[in-house]
C-alpha cells in the first residue's frame, strides 16, 4: 500500500515538474522582450541575451509618447466596449427571435449567418474596401464599430442561439400570460438566464477587437490608432527600433494580461459555457 | 401596413437591425467580390465584365498554387499540433495538482496576445535568442535562425500557433473533460482498466463533442492565418511560406493585381467551405456513432 | 539626354558652394481665408517628426493654405493600399508622394510641364517620372548605394578605397582585409537591396547610354533577351559571387532586421565593407557615433576603363505627386505653394537638407537637387556623394523603371542565389520570366490589370 501511494506521489511530481517546464515555455518569450526592453537598437542585435548595460526607462518613454499611448488605449477600451456591448444587444435579441420562431426564413437565416463564419475576411476585404471606401483611412471609429458588428453577428447569434434552445419556452409562455410584451419578457426574464454564454460572447469578440489588426488598418489612421495599431510603428522603411519596440509591446499586452487576472474566473467559464452546446 | 403580422413586427423589433449590418458589410462585399472577379476591375474602377480571364490568370499562376499547398501543409500540421498540445494541457491541469490553476493562467496567457505582436516577439526570439544561446553554448542546432529556410519558417509557424492557441482549446478539453460523469470513471477503475485505456476508450469516446468544437476552430484559425504569418515570417524566404490570406492581400495591394486577387479570394473561400464540410461530416458521424 | 550628368553635377554643386539665383514664389497679398489641402503621409516614416517640424513652419508662414499630413501607415503598407480607398471615395489627399506606382497615378496627378518648380530640377532627374511627355511628379532628393566602407578598418588594413578600379582590385582588397583579421565585407540578404539596388548593378551597367539601357529593358519585356548569352551580365553574376565568396554572412535570415545586423557589422569595426545606401549612414553613426563611414564604386569587371566601374548609383528615392481629380485649383495652388516654400526659401532648405538629428531634431537630412540651394547638405556622405557626382561618376537608377512588386521577385531569386537553392542559370531565367509581358512604362505605355 505504501508502495502505491508512494509511487503515486511520485507520479504527481512528475506532472508537477513538467507543469512547471511547461509554464516556463509559454512565459519565456515574454520574459525576454522585457529584459530586451531596455536596450537600445544595437545592444538588442548583438547582446539578446545580456543584462541591459543601463538601466533606463528610455525606451519607455519614447514608447509612451511614440504610441501615444493614453490616446491609443483609450481608441481601443472605446471600440471594444461598444463594439462588444451592441453586438451583445443585436446578436443576443436575434438568436432569440431565430430561436422561438422556427419556420423556413428563420432556418435560412440561421443557416446562411452560419455558413458565413467560414467566409475568410480576405475574400471580402477588396471589395469591402471600395464599397465602403468613404469610411475608410478617414478616422472613423463609429464607422468601424458598425463594421465589427458586420463581421460579428453571424457567430455571436450562432453561440446564443444554441444556448436559447435549452431555455424552456414555458418561461416566455408564463410571461406572456402575465401580459408582457415582448421586450420585457426578453430583456427582463430571458437575457439575464443567458449569463453563461453572455460571458463567452463577451470574451470571444473581446479577445478579437482587442487585439485585431487588417480591420483597424484599413478603416483608423494613425490619429485614431488602437494598441495594435500603435506597436507597428516602430517600423521604419528601412530600419526597427528594437528596443522601442518591445518596451511597446510590453506596453501593449499590460492592459488585457491585467484584465484577465482579475476576471479569471468569469473567462474560463466562459469560454467552458460556448464549448457545450 | 406590413407591420400588422406579427411576426414580422417582431422580426423588425429583434431581427432588423442585425440583419441590416450582416446583409451590407459581409453579405454585399461578398456577392459583389465574386462578381468583380468577372470584369476588368483594376481597384480603381471597371468598364466591362471580360469573364474569366481573372480566374484563368489565378490558376495559371505557380506561385498561388504553392501557395495553397502550403497553406494546406500549415493547416494540417497546426490542426494536429494545436489539438494534441491542447489536450495534453487539459490532460495535466485536471490531473488533481494544487497549483494546477496557476498551470491554466500560465497556458492561456498568449491567447490573450494579438496574432501581430506575438509574431514579433517569436521573430525576435527565433533570430536572436536561440541563435544567440546556440553561439553561447555551442549548441549543434539554432545556429542559424530557422526563419532563414522554408522548412524551419515552416515548423516555426506551427510553433507559434501552437503557443498561440493551445490554451484556447485546452479549456474547451478541461469542459469535456469534467463533464464526464465521475460514476463511469469509477466503474472503469473497479474493472481495472489502466488510465491509457480508461483515457482512450471512455474518455474520449465521452468528450467528442470538445474535439468537433475545437477542431473546427482549429481548423478555421489555421485557413484565415494572417497577422502572425504577416509579423513572423512576412512570406519569406523567398515568399515561400505565404499563406493564402496574405497572397490575396499582397495581389492586390502590392503588385495591383486586383482583378486576380479576389478571384483568388474567391477560390480560397471553396477551399475553406469544402474543408469545413467535410470536417463536420465527419465529425456528426463520429458523434452519432459514439 | 546627353547632357544629364551635367545637369545633376550642377543641380548638387550648388549645394557645395555655387548658388544660383532664385526667384521666390510670388506670393498674392494676404488671403481672406485659408484652404486646407492635404499630403500622405511624411515622405517616409524615419523622418516624420522632421517633416513635421517643416509643416509647424510652413502654416504660418502664409495666410493662404493649411497643409493637414495624413499620418503614416505602417510600413507593411503598400502605397496602392492607402491612396485605391481614398480615390474610391473622392477624398484622395492633394501631394501624395511614390515612386514605381508613378505609372498607375499618372492620370490623376497633375503635370508639372512648365512649372518654376520642375524648371529648377536637372531634366534627368525627371526622366523617371516623365509618363508620356507629361511631368507626373517632382523629386525630393537623390540617394545613393555602392559600398559602404568604415575608414578607420579600411586604414588598418592599408586598403585605399580610391585605388579600386576592377574587380580583381577589390578582391585584393577583401584578402588584404581577411589578412589582418577583419571580415572582408557583410553582402546583406535584405530583399530590397538584393531586388531593387543590387539588381540596378546590372541594369545600370547594361548600357553606356539611357536609351540602350532602356533597349534592354525593351528586350526582357518582349521576352527576346538571353542574360546568360549577355557579358554584362555574367560579369554581375560574378561579382555576386565574388562578395558572396567574401562575405561574413554566412547564415542569412532573410529577415528585415538583417538591416540592423549590418549595420551593426560595419559600425563595430570587425569588416570592412557593406553594399548598401547614404540612408545607413545615420544608423552607422548612432551605432558609432566616432566611426567614419565612406561609399565608393562597385566595380563590376576587369577593365579599369570599363563603363561605370568608377561610378556609384545615385537616383530618386521618390517624386511628390498633387492630385488633379478630387482636389480644388486653389488647393492644388497651396500644395505648389508648400513644395517651392519647401525647396527655394531658406527655411524650407534648412528642414531639408539639415542633418536629421536624435529625437526629431534637425532636418530630414536630404542631398539638395534643386538648382539654387543655398544650404550645405550636412554629412560626410553626402559630401562623397556629391563629389561623384561633381566628377561626373554617376549611375542611373534602373531600378525606378522595375514593374510594381518585381523588385520583390528579383529580391527572392537574388535569395536563392545567395544561399545556392538556385544556379546562375536559374537565376538569369527567373529574371527574364519576371519581366516577360510587363507593360513598358518607360516607353509610356499604360499599366493594364
Amino acid at each position: 500500500m505504501s508502495q502505491l501511494i508512494y509511487q503515486l506521489k511520485l507520479k504527481k511530481k512528475a506532472i508537477f515538474i513538467l507543469g512547471v517546464v511547461l509554464s516556463l515555455l509559454y512565459i519565456a518569450p515574454f520574459l525576454m522582450v522585457f529584459l530586451n526592453s531596455f536596450k537600445d537598437k544595437f545592444e538588442v542585435i548583438l547582446n539578446p541575451l545580456n543584462w541591459p548595460k543601463v538601466l533606463s526607462l528610455y525606451n519607455y518613454r519614447q514608447a509612451w509618447q511614440e504610441m501615444n499611448y493614453v490616446r491609443s488605449f483609450l481608441n481601443s477600451l472605446v471600440i471594444t466596449t461598444l463594439s462588444v456591448g451592441s453586438l451583445i444587444v443585436f446578436s443576443s435579441m436575434f438568436a432569440y427571435f431565430l430561436q422561438r420562431n422556427r419556420n423556413k426564413f428563420t432556418k435560412t437565416t440561421l443557416f446562411i449567418l452560419v455558413a458565413s463564419m467560414i467566409v475568410p475576411f480576405q475574400a471580402l476585404m477588396i471589395p469591402f474596401v471600395a464599397i465602403y471606401a468613404q469610411f475608410v483611412n478617414l478616422n472613423n471609429r463609429l464607422a468601424l464599430i458598425i463594421f465589427y458588428q458586420g463581421f460579428g453577428v453571424a457567430m455571436s447569434t450562432f453561440l446564443y442561439h444554441g444556448f436559447i434552445a435549452k431555455v424552456p419556452r414555458e418561461i416566455d409562455e408564463a410571461a406572456s400570460v402575465d401580459g408582457a410584451n415582448d421586450f420585457v419578457i426578453f430583456w427582463r426574464i430571458i437575457f439575464p438566464m443567458l449569463k453563461p454564454i453572455t460571458a463567452t460572447v463577451a470574451i470571444v469578440n473581446t479577445l478579437w477587437i482587442w487585439n485585431d489588426f487588417l480591420l483597424p488598418r484599413l478603416v483608423l489612421n494613425q490619429a485614431s490608432q488602437t494598441l495594435p495599431l500603435s506597436t507597428y510603428g516602430f517600423y521604419g522603411q528601412y530600419v526597427q527600433e528594437y528596443g522601442q519596440l518591445m518596451a511597446g509591446l510590453i506596453l501593449a499586452v499590460i492592459p488585457i494580461i491585467f484584465l484577465f487576472i482579475f476576471l479569471q474566473r468569469k473567462f474560463i467559464s466562459g469560454i467552458s459555457a460556448g464549448a457545450v452546446k | 401596413m406590413m407591420l400588422k403580422n406579427p411576426l414580422i413586427k417582431k422580426y423588425a423589433y429583434f431581427g432588423l437591425i442585425p440583419s441590416i449590418f450582416f446583409l451590407s458589410i459581409l453579405a454585399y462585399p461578398f456577392v459583389q467580390g465574386a462578381y468583380l472577379t468577372f470584369t476588368n476591375w483594376n481597384g480603381f474602377g471597371y468598364t466591362k465584365v471580360i469573364g474569366f480571364p481573372n480566374y484563368l490568370h489565378a490558376v495559371q499562376d505557380p506561385v498561388f498554387w504553392s501557395t495553397i499547398w502550403f497553406t494546406v501543409k500549415f493547416v494540417i500540421g497546426s490542426v494536429i499540433a494545436v489539438n494534441a498540445v491542447a489536450f495534453g494541457l487539459a490532460l495535466l491541469v485536471t490531473s488533481k495538482l494544487k497549483s494546477s490553476n496557476v498551470f491554466r493562467t500560465f497556458f492561456f496567457i498568449p491567447n490573450l496576445i494579438g496574432g501581430i505582436a506575438l509574431g514579433v516577439i517569436w521573430q525576435f526570439i527565433f533570430n536572436n535568442i536561440l541563435t544567440g544561446l546556440s553561439h553561447k553554448f555551442a549548441l549543434p542546432f539554432f545556429k542559424s535562425s530557422l526563419l532563414g529556410t522554408t522548412g524551419g519558417a515552416y515548423w516555426a509557424l506551427i510553433l507559434v500557433t501552437v503557443w498561440q492557441s493551445s490554451g484556447y482549446m485546452m479549456i474547451i478539453y478541461i469542459t469535456g473533460l469534467v463533464s464526464i460523469d465521475n460514476e463511469v470513471l469509477e466503474a472503469a477503475k473497479v474493472d481495472g482498466a489502466s488510465a491509457l485505456r480508461t483515457l482512450w476508450n471512455i474518455k474520449m469516446p465521452l468528450m467528442v463533442q470538445a474535439f468537433t468544437i475545437s477542431l473546427f476552430l482549429t481548423l478555421r484559425n489555421g485557413f484565415m492565418a494572417y497577422d502572425v504569418n504577416l509579423s513572423l515570417t512576412g512570406g519569406g524566404p523567398f515568399r515561400t511560406t505565404e499563406l493564402v490570406s496574405m497572397h490575396v492581400y499582397n495581389e492586390a495591394f502590392s503588385y495591383g493585381h486586383f482583378g486576380s486577387g479576389q478571384a483568388k479570394a474567391v477560390i480560397m473561400f471553396i477551399f475553406v467551405a469544402l474543408a469545413a464540410l467535410l470536417q463536420v461530416g465527419v465529425s456528426k458521424r463520429l458523434e452519432a456513432n459514439s | 539626354m546627353k547632357n544629364t550628368k551635367k545637369l545633376v553635377a550642377l543641380a548638387i554643386s550648388s549645394m557645395v558652394g555655387i548658388s544660383l539665383l532664385v526667384t521666390a514664389p510670388a506670393h498674392s497679398a494676404a488671403c481672406s481665408s485659408r484652404t486646407k489641402f492635404t499630403m500622405e503621409g511624411t515622405i517616409k516614416r524615419e523622418i516624420e517628426q522632421q517633416f513635421m517640424s517643416a509643416v509647424k513652419d510652413y502654416n504660418p508662414s502664409q495666410s493662404c493654405y493649411t497643409l493637414e499630413v495624413y499620418p503614416n501607415h505602417p510600413s507593411s503598407d503598400t502605397f496602392l493600399s492607402i491612396v485605391t480607398p481614398k480615390y474610391a471615395a473622392h477624398n484622395a489627399a492633394t501631394i501624395m508622394y511614390a515612386l514605381q506606382e508613378i505609372p498607375q497615378m499618372a492620370d490623376k496627378v497633375i503635370g508639372w510641364n512648365g512649372s518654376p518648380l520642375a524648371g529648377l530640377v536637372p531634366s534627368n532627374l525627371l526622366a523617371a517620372a516623365t509618363i508620356k511627355g507629361k511631368i507626373v511628379g517632382i523629386p525630393s532628393t537623390v540617394e545613393a548605394f555602392g559600398l559602404l566602407y568604415n575608414k578607420a578598418v579600411l586604414d588598418k588594413a592599408g586598403v585605399d578605397p580610391t585605388k579600386i578600379a576592377t574587380r580583381s582590385d577589390l578582391e585584393a582588397a577583401f584578402k588584404a582585409l581577411q589578412a589582418k583579421g577583419f571580415n572582408a565585407i557583410h553582402f546583406s540578404d535584405v530583399w530590397w537591396s538584393l531586388g531593387a539596388h543590387f539588381m540596378n548593378e546590372y541594369f545600370t551597367h547594361a548600357g553606356a547610354t539611357s536609351s540602350a539601357r532602356l533597349k534592354v529593358l525593351d528586350s526582357l519585356a518582349n521576352g527576346s533577351k538571353n542574360l546568360s548569352n549577355d557579358p554584362t551580365w555574367n560579369d554581375y553574376v560574378a561579382t555576386f559571387d565574388l562578395l558572396k565568396k567574401y562575405s561574413d554572412n554566412t547564415n542569412p535570415t532573410f529577415q528585415d532586421t538583417e538591416f540592423l545586423n549590418s549595420v551593426a557589422d560595419l559600425a563595430s569595426g570587425k569588416t570592412g565593407f557593406l553594399f548598401q545606401g547614404n540612408w545607413a549612414e545615420p544608423n552607422l553613426l548612432q551605432a558609432d557615433p566616432k566611426g567614419s563611414y565612406g561609399i565608393m564604386n562597385l566595380p563590376m569587371n576587369n577593365d579599369p576603363k570599363g563603363y561605370g566601374n568608377d561610378s556609384i548609383a545615385v537616383g530618386v528615392p521618390g517624386y511628390f505627386m498633387i492630385d488633379r481629380i478630387d482636389s480644388t485649383a486653389a488647393q492644388r495652388q497651396g500644395a505648389k505653394d508648400f513644395l517651392t516654400w519647401l525647396y527655394t526659401s531658406p527655411a524650407g532648405q534648412h528642414h531639408v537638407a539639415d542633418a536629421a538629428g536624435q529625437n526629431g531634431a534637425g532636418g530630414m537630412g536630404f542631398i539638395p537637387v534643386y538648382n539654387g540651394f543655398k544650404v550645405q547638405a550636412a554629412t560626410y556622405m553626402a559630401g562623397a556623394i556629391a563629389k561623384y557626382v561633381g566628377a561626373n561618376k554617376t549611375l542611373e537608377w534602373v531600378n525606378t523603371y522595375f514593374p510594381a512588386g518585381g523588385q520583390n521577385i528579383y529580391g527572392d531569386l537574388g535569395q536563392k542565389y545567395m544561399v545556392g537553392k538556385i544556379t546562375a542559370a536559374d537565376y538569369a531565367k527567373g529574371i527574364q520570366d519576371a519581366w516577360k509581358g510587363k507593360p513598358k512604362t518607360w516607353r509610356g505605355e499604360a499599366v493594364s490589370n
